[in-house]
C-alpha cells in the first residue's frame, strides 16, 4: 500500500510540475484597463485635438508667464521670468514637457491613432484628418523651439533616442503632409469618428480650408529666409481655398468648461483662477489700443473694483468694468520688492494698495473666461497674412484678387466681429462692436501704404491674444510691432536685455539624449539659449 | 486658545481661509494646515499558514500546505477647503485589499546510510498575488462645507486598479552530510514568471555549496579553545520577475469632456516591453565561521562576488520617443563584497557580562555592459535642480552621479568676468552608493540591568545637496554672506584664474557680488560645488532596561517574564560632513541613490518598552 502511495507521489510531482506550469491564461492583461484590443482610437485623437492646443500647463509658463508678458501685452509683478527674461528650464521647456509624453502628450496620442487607422478603409478619411492634426503640433512645436524630433519621435522601439531633424527640413515636410491632406479630403468618403472630431464635426470642406490656411501660416512665416517657397506655398494655399468668414473658424469650444481640470480654455483658466490677479494687461498693449480709439478694448480690458485675485471658483469673483475710458495698463519692466526695480519709479503709479483695482486686467467676459472658444486659425489671421502677401505682390498670378487695403479692411473687420464669438461677451459686442464703430475704427485708422507692415502685423498682434505662441511667431518674422525690451541689468537676465527669440530645449534632453541634443545645440548661433534663432527667424 | 487644538484660530483669514505670509500660494501656513490637511492610513494584516506533514516510512514524508498573507489598507487624504493652494480642496481615498496565497507541497527524503547522511526533497509551489484598489483619486470640489467624504465631491474621479501576478516553481534539493563534517547541498529550482514573455517566461537555476566543519575533522589535534570552525563555498542562480501589466499599452479615459466629447490617453507612464525575459542573476561565496574559548570570540565572514546579467531595470528615454522610460533587460553589472563580524563577550562573570559585535561589509560593483549605450539614467535619477542625474556607466560602480563641474586649467577654477565657469561637458562627480557599511553594538548586563548602544556607520559615498543648492542660490547659506554691502570689500574675488586679452590665463582680478558670484554658480548648474561626502557615524541606538526578576515574578502566577526598558534612537551625529543636511536624507529608496532635496530632518526619539509574557 505505501508503495503505490510513493508512486503516486511521484506521478503528482510531475502532474503538477510538468503541465500548466507555463501558461497562465490573461493572468497578464489588466482586467481594469482599456488596451489596443479594445480601445478606440476616436478617443485619442480627440484627445489630441484637444492637448495641441495647450493646457494649463503649457499656456500658463510659456504662454503667460514668458510669451504675453515678453511681449508686452500682460505685465506682472509675479514672474521676473517674462517681465526680466530671466531663464528657468523647466518654464521654457512646458509645452515639450507636455505634448511629447504624459496625459497631454498630442504629438504621442495623434501618432498612435494614425498608425491604428492607416490601411483600416473605414478611417481613411480621418487618417487625412489625423495629419493635419499632426502637422498643427509639430508646427507649434518647431516654431517654439527650432530643430526638434520629428522623422524619429514616437518611435520608442527604433528610437528611443531620437535625433533633431531641421527646422528646415521640417517645415518643408509639413507643407507635403498639409497639401496631401487637403488634397485627399477632396471629394473622400464621409469622416468614420463623427462627432468626436471637436473642430469641425466631419466637416471636410473646414477641414481643407484649416489644412490650407496653416499652409499660408507657414508659407509667410518663411518670407525671410525663403522668399520663393513662400511665393510658391501662399499660391497653393490660396488657390485651394483658405478660411474666409469667421463661420469657418477653426476653433475649439469649451462649454461647461470647469477650471478643476482640463475642459476650461487654458489662457481663460490661467486668468480667472490658477494664477487670478497676477497678470494685468500691459500700458504698451492698452495704449495701442486707447490711442487708436480701439472699440476692442472694452473686451480685451477689464478694471476689476474688488481684488481680481478672487478665483472664478470662489465667491465675489469679479467681473470688472469694461468702460474703456477708465483702462490703464501697467507699465512691463518692474516688480514690487522695493529694490531697484520697484514700480514706485513709475510717476502714474497708484500705490501698493490701489494699484490691483487701478490697472486693467484681461477682460473677464472674453479671454478670461473658461469657457471662451480657443481660436486656432481664423478668418481675420488670413486676411492679414493675405494682406501682406499682396503687398508684396505675391498674390499674383493667384486667385486671390484683393489688396493689401482691402484685405487690411476686410481682416480688421473679420477680426472684430470675431468677438461675437464669445459666449459671454454678446451685450458687450452689442455695445461696442457695432457696424458703425467698426467703421469709424477704419475711418480714424486708415491703410497706410508707408506703414503696410506695421499695421498688418499689429493687426495680426492685436488678434492673435491669447494664442501666445502665434504671436510671439510673427513678432520674430514680421519684427512688428515694434518693442522697446526692456533692458535694466537685472540679475540673471538670459538674453542681455533683448526679447527672447525661442524656447530652450528641456535640460533632460541634455543628459538623457546627449548626442543628439549636442547634434542641434551646434547647429544653433548661440547654443541652447532664449537669444538664438530658427531657422526662419533669420537676422 | 491653546495652539494645538482644533479649533485654533492661528494662520486663518477672518473669512476661515489660509493666511499666508506671501504672494506664493505654496508657502504654506502649518497652523491652518495643523488639523485640516490631514493624512490617514488604516491596516488590517492577517498571516497564517496551514501545514500537513505526513510520514509515510521513518525517512520519507510528504508535506503540503497553504500560505496566506493578506492587509486591508485604507487611506484617506484631505487636502481642506480653503487652502491658499487648491483652494476648493480635493480627498483621495483608497481602499485596497492585498494577498499573497502559496500553495505548495513537499516530498522529503531523509536517510543515513553508516557515515553518510543523505537528504533530497521535491516540490513545487503556486503563488498568487493580488491587488485591488477603489478609489476617489483627487476628487475635487467639495460641495457642502466641513463634509470630507466622496459622497460631497463635485466630481468624484473614481478609479479602480487591478494587478495580478503568478509564479509557478517547481525544485528539488540533495543534500549529502559525511560524519557530520563535511556537507554538500544540491539545489535545482525553476519559475514560471506570468509577468514576462509568454514565449519566455521559465528560468532554471541551480545552486551547490560545500562546507566542511573542519574542527570536527581533526578535533583530537584542535586546541581546546578552538571551538568551531566551518569553511564554506558556494554557487547559487536566481532570479526574478517584474510588476505585472508591463507588456503592453493600456489607455485610460479622462474624467472631463470636451465640447462633449470623451478623451482618452495612454495608461502607461513607462514604455511597455512584450520582450521581457528572466533575469539571470548568479553568485560565488566563499565564508569562515570560526569560534574560540566556549564561544566568547566568534567570527563570520564571507566574500562574494555577485553577476547579475538582464535585470529588468526602468530606463530613462527621450521624452520625444513618446514615454519617459521604457522597462527592458539590461546589461550585466557584477558586485563584490567581503563581509565580516566579530562577536566578542570580553567580561563574563556571575553579576556582570559585556558582549560586543563588531560588523561591517564592503561591497564595490561594475557596471560591465548595457546592452549597447555607454550609459543609462536611472529610474528616478534625476534631481528636481542642478541637472544631476544618477546612472550606470559601463566600466564605472553603479549608481554614478553626473552633473556639470568648474571649468578648469592645471587645475585652477577658469573664471569669466569673475563669474566661474563650468564644463562644457556633464561629467562624473561622484558616487551615490556606500562601499563600507557596519555598526558596532555593545551590551552590559549587570544583574537584572542592562545597558545597550549602536554606533552605525557608513562611508564611501557621495550625496548632491538640493538643499544647499537652493539656499545658495537664494542667499541663504552661511557661506554666501562674504561679498554683500555690509562687507568692507563689498566683493568676491574668486581664487583662480582668468583669460586675459591676449589669450593666455591669469590669476582673476575681477571682484563681483556675492549674488552674482553664487546666482552665477547656480544659473549654471554646476552641481560640483554642492556634492558631499555622504560618510557617517552616528550613535544609532542606546537602550538602559530592566528585567524583572524571577523570584518576584513568581508570586504573580500569570506573568512569565517582564522587561522594561528606556530605548532612544539618533541620538547623536558623530561624524558627518555635508552642512544643513543629515547624509541619509537622501529622497530616494530605490535604486538610484545619492540625490538629496528638501527633506525633512531625521528624528530623534526616546520612547519607553514594555515586554510581558504570559
Amino acid at each position: 500500500m505505501k508503495k503505490y502511495l510513493v508512486y503516486m507521489m511521484c506521478a503528482a510531482a510531475a502532474v503538477i510540475g510538468g503541465t500548466s506550469c507555463s501558461d497562465f491564461g490573461d493572468t497578464n492583461t489588466d482586467p481594469e484597463n482599456l488596451n489596443d484590443g479594445n480601445i478606440d482610437y476616436a478617443y485619442l485623437f480627440t484627445n489630441a485635438q484637444h492637448q495641441a492646443l495647450g493646457s494649463d500647463w503649457d499656456v500658463w509658463r510659456n504662454g503667460c508667464i514668458y510669451g504675453t508678458t515678453m511681449l508686452q501685452q500682460t505685465s506682472s509683478f509675479n514672474w521676473s521670468q517674462g517681465t526680466f527674461y530671466v531663464w528657468d528650464g523647466g518654464y521654457n521647456s512646458a509645452y515639450w514637457d507636455a505634448i511629447y509624453s504624459g496625459d497631454r502628450a498630442a504629438a504621442r496620442d495623434i501618432a498612435l491613432a494614425m498608425r491604428n487607422w492607416e490601411g483600416d478603409s473605414r478611417y481613411s478619411t480621418d487618417y487625412q484628418m489625423a495629419r493635419i492634426v499632426k502637422a498643427y503640433v509639430y508646427l507649434r512645436l518647431t516654431d517654439l523651439y527650432g530643430d526638434i524630433p520629428y522623422s524619429q519621435a514616437i518611435q520608442p522601439e527604433e528610437y528611443p533616442y531620437p535625433a533633431y531633424d531641421t527646422q528646415q527640413s521640417i517645415y518643408m515636410d509639413l507643407l507635403k503632409e498639409l497639401n496631401e491632406a487637403q488634397a485627399a479630403l477632396d471629394g473622400a468618403q464621409a469622416s468614420y469618428i463623427g462627432g468626436a472630431d471637436v473642430y469641425f464635426n466631419g466637416d471636410l470642406t473646414k477641414w481643407r480650408k484649416f489644412a490650407n490656411s496653416l499652409i499660408l501660416r507657414m508659407a509667410m512665416r518663411m518670407s525671410k529666409v525663403d522668399e520663393a517657397s513662400a511665393r510658391q506655398w501662399v499660391k497653393t494655399a490660396v488657390d485651394n481655398g483658405i478660411i474666409m468668414s469667421n463661420e469657418d473658424n477653426a476653433m475649439l469650444q469649451h462649454p461647461n468648461g470647469s477650471v478643476a481640470d482640463d475642459s476650461s480654455e487654458p489662457y481663460g483658466k490661467i486668468f480667472s483662477d490658477t494664477d487670478a490677479g497676477a497678470f494685468f494687461l500691459a500700458e504698451y498693449f492698452v495704449n495701442l489700443l486707447k490711442s487708436t480709439n480701439d472699440p476692442r478694448l472694452a473686451l480685451i480690458a477689464t478694471v476689476c473694483s474688488t481684488d481680481p485675485r478672487t478665483k472664478y471658483s470662489a465667491e465675489g469673483y469679479d467681473y470688472g468694468n469694461n468702460d474703456p475710458a477708465i483702462q490703464m495698463g501697467m507699465p512691463s519692466g518692474y516688480d514690487n520688492e522695493d529694490g531697484p526695480f520697484d514700480i514706485s519709479q513709475d510717476p502714474n503709479y497708484p500705490g501698493d494698495d490701489k494699484y490691483r483695482t487701478t490697472y486693467s486686467t484681461v477682460n473677464r467676459n472674453t479671454y478670461s473666461d473658461p469657457t471662451a472658444p480657443t481660436f486656432i486659425v481664423t478668418y481675420a489671421e488670413n486676411c492679414f497674412l493675405l494682406a501682406e502677401a499682396a503687398y508684396r505682390g505675391w498674390l499674383d498670378g493667384t486667385s486671390a484678387s484683393g489688396t493689401a487695403q482691402s484685405y487690411y479692411e476686410e481682416g480688421v473687420r473679420a477680426a472684430m466681429k470675431q468677438f461675437s464669438q464669445f459666449p459671454n461677451a454678446t451685450s458687450l459686442y452689442n455695445t461696442y462692436l457695432t457696424d458703425a464703430a467698426i467703421d469709424q475704427y477704419l475711418a480714424e485708422n486708415p491703410f497706410d501704404q508707408s506703414r503696410a507692415l506695421e499695421q498688418i502685423n499689429t493687426q495680426y498682434y492685436i488678434n492673435t491674444f491669447c494664442d501666445a505662441y502665434e504671436t510671439f511667431a510673427n513678432w520674430r518674422r514680421s519684427g512688428y510691432p515694434v518693442l522697446t525690451p526692456v533692458n535694466k541689468d537685472y540679475p540673471n537676465n538670459a538674453t542681455n536685455g533683448t526679447i527672447p527669440r525661442r524656447f530652450t530645449y528641456p535640460t533632460t534632453e541634455s543628459t538623457v539624449n546627449t548626442t543628439n541634443y549636442q547634434e542641434a545645440v551646434a547647429r544653433l548661433n548661440n547654443g541652447d539659449s532664449m537669444t538664438s534663432r530658427v531657422w526662419w527667424d533669420a537676422e | 486658545m491653546e495652539r494645538g487644538g482644533a479649533d485654533c484660530d492661528w494662520g486663518t483669514n477672518p473669512d476661515g481661509t489660509e493666511m499666508i505670509g506671501g504672494t506664493n500660494v505654496y508657502f504654506n501656513n502649518p497652523y491652518w494646515l495643523q488639523y485640516r490637511k490631514t493624512n490617514e492610513t488604516n491596516k488590517n494584516r492577517l498571516t497564517g499558514a496551514i501545514t500537513l506533514k505526513y510520514d509515510i516510512f521513518d525517512w520519507l514524508y510528504i508535506q503540503g500546505a497553504v500560505q496566506r498573507d493578506g492587509y486591508n489598507l485604507k487611506y484617506k487624504e484631505i487636502q481642506p477647503k480653503g487652502a491658499a493652494a487648491d483652494a476648493v480642496g480635493f480627498l483621495t481615498e483608497y481602499s485596497q485589499a492585498f494577498s499573497e496565497i502559496n500553495l505548495n507541497y513537499l516530498i522529503g527524503f531523509n536517510k543515513e546510510f553508516g557515515d553518510w547522511s543523505i537528504g533530497a526533497t521535491l516540490g513545487g509551489n503556486r503563488q498568487r498575488t493580488i491587488s485591488e484598489r477603489w478609489m476617489v483619486d483627487g476628487g475635487r470640489p467639495f460641495l457642502a462645507d466641513g463634509l470630507y467624504s466622496p459622497n460631497n465631491l463635485g466630481d468624484k474621479r473614481f478609479i479602480k486598479n487591478y494587478q495580478e501576478y503568478q509564479v509557478n516553481s517547481v525544485y528539488a534539493t540533495a543534500d549529502f552530510g559525511w560524519k557530520n563534517q563535511i556537507f554538500l547541498n544540491l539545489t535545482g529550482r525553476n519559475d514560471w514568471f506570468s509577468t514576462l514573455n509568454p514565449d519566455n517566461n521559465s528560468y532554471f537555476y541551480p545552486s551547490a555549496t560545500l562546507s566542511w566543519v573542519f574542527t570536527d575533522s581533526f578535533r583530537d589535534s584542535m586546541p581546546d579553545w578552538f571551538d568551531f570552525g566551518k569553511i564554506r563555498g558556494s554557487y547559487a542562480m536566481s532570479s526574478n520577475g517584474t510588476d505585472p501589466y508591463q507588456n503592453y499599452l493600456t489607455y485610460k479615459v479622462r474624467n472631463y469632456q470636451v465640447n462633449g466629447q470623451y478623451v482618452a490617453t495612454v495608461n502607461n507612464s513607462t514604455y511597455p516591453n512584450f520582450e521581457l525575459k528572466p533575469v539571470e542573476i548568479s553568485e560565488w561565496e566563499v565564508g569562515l565561521n570560526l569560534a574560540f574559548l566556549s564561544n566568547r570570540l566568534s567570527f563570520d565572514m564571507a566574500y562574494y562576488t555577485k553577476n547579475t546579467k538582464d535585470d529588468i531595470a526602468v530606463v530613462s528615454t527621450s521624452n520625444t520617443s513618446g514615454w519617459g522610460s521604457r522597462i527592458q533587460n539590461v546589461g550585466e553589472i557584477q558586485n563584490r563584497g567581503f563581509e565580516f563580524m566579530v562577536n566578542a563577550v570580553p567580561v563574563h562573570t556571575n553579576e556582570f557580562d559585556w558582549n560586543t559585535t563588531l560588523n561591517f561589509a564592503i561591497n564595490d560593483s561594475e557596471v560591465k555592459y548595457l546592452g549597447g549605450p555607454e550609459s543609462l539614467i536611472m529610474d528616478n535619477g534625476t534631481s528636481n535642480v542642478g541637472n544631476v542625474t544618477v546612472q550606470n556607466i559601463v566600466g564605472s560602480s553603479f549608481g554614478e552621479l553626473v552633473g556639470y563641474k568648474y571649468k578648469r586649467h592645471n587645475g585652477q577654477i577658469v573664471y569669466e568676468n569673475g563669474i566661474p565657469q563650468r564644463e562644457d561637458k556633464l561629467s562624473s562627480i561622484g558616487n551615490g552608493v556606500y562601499k563600507l557599511t557596519g555598526g558596532w553594538h555593545n551590551q552590559f548586563s549587570y544583574k537584572n540591568f542592562s545597558l545597550s548602544f549602536l554606533i552605525d556607520f557608513k562611508f564611501g559615498a557621495d550625496i548632491f545637496s538640493g538643499t544647499n543648492y537652493q539656499l545658495v542660490s537664494s542667499g541663504m547659506h552661511k557661506k554666501t554672506l562674504k561679498g554683500r554691502e555690509n562687507d568692507p570689500v563689498g566683493k568676491i574675488v574668486g581664487e583662480g584664474v582668468m583669460l586675459d586679452s591676449s589669450g593666455n590665463y591669469v590669476p582673476n582680478t575681477v571682484g563681483v557680488s556675492a549674488q552674482e558670484y553664487w546666482q552665477g554658480i547656480t544659473t549654471s548648474q554646476i552641481a560640483e560645488e554642492f556634492i558631499y561626502d555622504a560618510s557617517f557615524i552616528k550613535l544609532r541606538e542606546l537602550s538602559f532596561g530592566y528585567n524583572f526578576p524571577q523570584s518576584l515574578l513568581n508570586k504573580m502566577k500569570v506573568v512569565k517574564g517582564l522587561n522594561v526598558s528606556l530605548v532612544a534612537r539618533n541620538l547623536w551625529t558623530i561624524m558627518k560632513h555635508t552642512d544643513n543636511i543629515d547624509p541619509e536624507s537622501a529622497y530616494n529608496n530605490s535604486n538610484a541613490q545619492g540625490l538629496e532635496l528638501n527633506g525633512y530632518p531625521a528624528t530623534r526619539s526616546i520612547g519607553f518598552n514594555v515586554n510581558v509574557k504570559f
